[in-house]
């Protein structure tokens, strides 16, 4: 079991909820992301998606589109996030989780990325734009490396698609909120709950909910549906809005710490009479 | 796709917006695989100049994309004469006359 698979284990015997942190290698430097990380970790988070850049981010809202443009211009490639997730692993237990769309990762070779994924202490992979339909070839090589293999799951998804998805997904499984690219938003969408309850009749696999997630009323709302949370955009944003400052880890650290601390809030809800 | 050697996606130039593109369908590429089609490229200036032409001698103005067509069957028909050459002129250019203006000042007036 990796990482992935040992802290949703520990979350449900601790009955806690676990907040996903995603963050763009390489933004606004390469040497940045390691610290970045750190201040998440000391904020709450418990999984890291590591992000990485590509020319083409068709997922991706204005906000995690401008963190790939920068962290490219500053020389990011997939060899150097597997050398930014080597760092964070020799100070750091955190499950890490590669965040990546399938071009750099063909023209890597998937051979090669599972093996040197391994490697750099990486515990699993999330290909966002690769077909589930033909995910075989690919869950067979991470799976050989000891790597999960975590799919999306989104409200537009047929019946068909999720039996696939829970199929080939190890370690969780993410659900997309809504339809759309990432991106804040201010409330959340209606589509959660039916595809919730969808991925439960079909996987007893930990679900993830993420995109537009970006304060703690949104976490408390979702913590209450599933067992992690993800929260992307919101970072991205907070890193832009500081990039030359210095006391960026520490606002990073609060504001982890901030959404974390979200989950408390649904139990503090819960709990009125 | 022309992409770099880490696999981000090559930015790309044509006269033609249908051409300034990185990415190759599917149908195409097979044809090539095959051996059913050959391809060949035709700069900007080649294309324009084969537009100008067209439009002079048939009083056809080609699309910017078509008129690359245009280019190669006129630079193989001088070496073919009497076969008979089929271009697809897949679209009209009026949509392309500003480049076509700017392009060939020369014409204005």
């Amino acid at each position: 079991m990796t990482r992935i698979g040992n802290l949703f284990d520990n979350l449900r015997r601790t009955g806690k909820k676990g907040l996903i942190a995603y963050v763009t290698a390489g933004d606004p430097a390469p040497e940045r992301t390691g610290g970045l990380v750190e201040a998440l970790e000391r904020g709450g988070a418990d999984l890291i998606e590591l992000g990485v850049p590509f020319s083409d981010p068709i997922a991706d809202g204005p906000v995690i589109q401008r963190a790939g443009e920068r962290a490219l211009r500053a020389g990011t490639t997939l060899h150097k996030v597997l050398e930014i997730a080597r760092e964070i692993r020799s100070r750091s237990e955190i499950p890490l989780l590669l965040f990546t769309y399938l071009n750099p990762v063909l023209r890597y070779g998937l051979e090669s990325l599972a093996k040197d994924a391994s490697a750099s202490g990486i515990d699993g992979c999330l290909l966002t734009d690769a077909s589930v339909d033909e995910a075989g070839e690919y869950v067979r090589i991470m799976r050989a490396a000891g790597l999960d293999t975590v799919f999306l799951a989104a409200p537009t998804s047929s019946p068909r698609r999720l039996q696939l998805v829970a199929k080939y997904s190890t370690g969780f499984v993410y659900l997309v909120s809504r339809t759309g690219v990432t991106g804040e938003r201010e409330s959340l969408s209606d589509s959660t709950g039916p595809l919730v309850r969808a991925m439960r009749a079909i996987t007893q696999l930990p679900l993830a909910v993420g995109f537009g997630i970006s304060r703690p009323e949104h976490v408390a709302e979702l913590g209450q549906q599933v067992e992690a949370v993800v929260v992307g955009s919101a970072i991205m944003h907070l890193i832009e809005r500081n990039l030359d400052n210095p006391s960026l880890e520490v606002q990073l650290e609060s504001f982890a710490r901030e959404l974390k601390h979200g989950f408390e809030l649904a139990k503090a809800g819960a709990n009125r009479p | 796709m022309l992409q770099d050697e880490d696999g981000q996606v090559s930015q790309t130039h044509s006269v033609s917006a249908g051409l300034d593109y990185a990415l190759v369908g599917p149908e195409h590429a097979s044809l090539h695989d095959s051996g059913r089609a050959e391809y060949v490229s035709i700069d900007d200036r080649r294309a324009l100049d084969a537009a100008r032409l067209l439009s002079q001698t048939e009083g056809i103005i080609p699309a910017l994309e078509s008129a690359h067509a245009v280019a190669e069957a006129v630079s193989r028909a001088s070496r073919a004469r009497g076969q008979i050459f089929v271009v697809n002129l897949s679209g009209r250019g009026d949509k392309d006359i500003d480049i076509y203006r700017e392009n060939f000042r020369e014409l204005d007036g």
